[in-house]
């Protein structure tokens, strides 16, 4: 076998990988995009921020299901730029832009170690934070960072990537209950940031997939039009 | 502008400080990063113009806003538009009780930071 199809055959294999966890994060979001909705007082409280995460992630799959694996990079180049012209609403486009830098930072081979994890996670932040003049606290840009960091922290601990997803969802958690008192407006409401809450449900969702949970392929269409 | 009426007076507010409320909430738009330099043809009404942000008075009582942005490369440029919109309307018509008839979006510049 030539390299130029090895690396192919692997751009392939990364795709089902991606296409399998997104799903997962698929299925959960459009599980709990109401509740996501409701929570959805900042920047503007329109109740659209579930749907926005749900639709990004949507074509997020239909991106990858369109990509072709002729080769890695090539093929990580395409996808992340495809999915920033498809992001919906302020949420979507910071979630595609935590996609990007994780699918730009991803090893080139080999299982997904924990200095891996976080240089990844390291780059989504970077990449998140950079599109905004002044960031504001309590929002998914905050969860993002305290994602990173914990990544960061556990990166020289031998575990296997499992526990490590276990321990961001974990402080994902905390993060998430803190952006209640990070923001006046959210402070206000008596309520946790909408977009931090659908990442963490994504995060969660992507955890128990690694871990094994089986995903589903849901029936787009429909669900679309039920919603 | 006038925004109250009552029997002791008027309460008034300067284009200038509704600029400001835009600017500002401009500033924690996804996507901007960074201000335009204003419209390149200068509207002859224009009352007031800081840095990206013009206010005029609408027929209605309302204020239509101009903002100038510049925007981080690679976002789709539509959807942030959209945001920026919806963003700094609802902020100046909860801060001032006012309606945004209008928000013109310019994107003077596309920019990228990482």
């Amino acid at each position: 076998m030539s390299d130029l199809e090895t690396d192919s055959k692997v751009a392939g294999a990364e795709l089902a990988l991606v296409r399998r966890l997104a799903l997962a994060a698929l299925e959960a979001l459009e599980r709990e995009r109401q509740r996501i909705d409701g929570l959805n007082v900042y920047p503007v409280p329109d109740g659209d921020t579930g749907m926005n995460l749900v639709l990004t992630v949507r074509a997020l799959i239909e991106e990858l299901d369109a990509t072709q694996s002729n080769g890695r990079t090539a093929c990580r180049r395409d996808f992340a730029r495809a999915l920033l012209m498809r992001a919906r609403g302020s949420s979507g486009v910071i979630l595609s832009q935590i996609v990007r830098g994780a699918v730009e930072a991803a090893p080139d081979s080999g299982p997904i170690g924990g200095r891996a994890l976080a240089a990844m996670l390291e780059r989504s932040r970077d990449a998140a934070y950079s599109a905004v003049a002044k960031p504001a606290e309590g929002t998914i840009l905050t969860l993002m960072r305290e994602l990173a960091d914990e990544a960061r922290g556990r990166r020289r601990k031998t575990m296997p990537l499992e526990q490590r997803l276990d321990a961001l969802v974990e402080r994902g958690e905390e993060a998430l209950e803190r952006t209640r008192e990070q923001s006046p407006m959210l402070a206000e409401a008596g309520v946790v940031d909408a977009g931090a809450a659908g990442l963490l449900v994504c995060l969660r969702a992507i955890a128990r997939a690694v871990a094994g949970a089986p995903v589903v392929e849901p029936a787009p269409a429909l669900r679309l039009v039920s919603s | 502008m006038q925004l109250q009426e009552t029997a002791l007076g008027q309460l008034l507010v300067s284009p200038r400080a509704i600029a400001q409320i835009a600017e500002r909430s401009l500033d924690e738009c996804y996507g901007v990063v960074g201000l335009g330099r204003g419209a390149r043809i200068r509207r002859a009404f224009a009352l007031r113009r800081r840095h990206g942000v013009e206010v005029i008075p609408s027929e209605q009582g309302g204020v239509e806003l101009t903002l100038a942005v510049v925007i981080a490369y690679g976002l789709n440029l539509a959807e942030v538009a959209a945001t920026v919109r919806s963003r700094v309307s609802y902020e100046v018509e909860r801060v001032t009780g006012l309606e945004v008839a209008r928000v013109e979006v310019r994107i003077d510049d596309v920019r990228s930071r990482d």
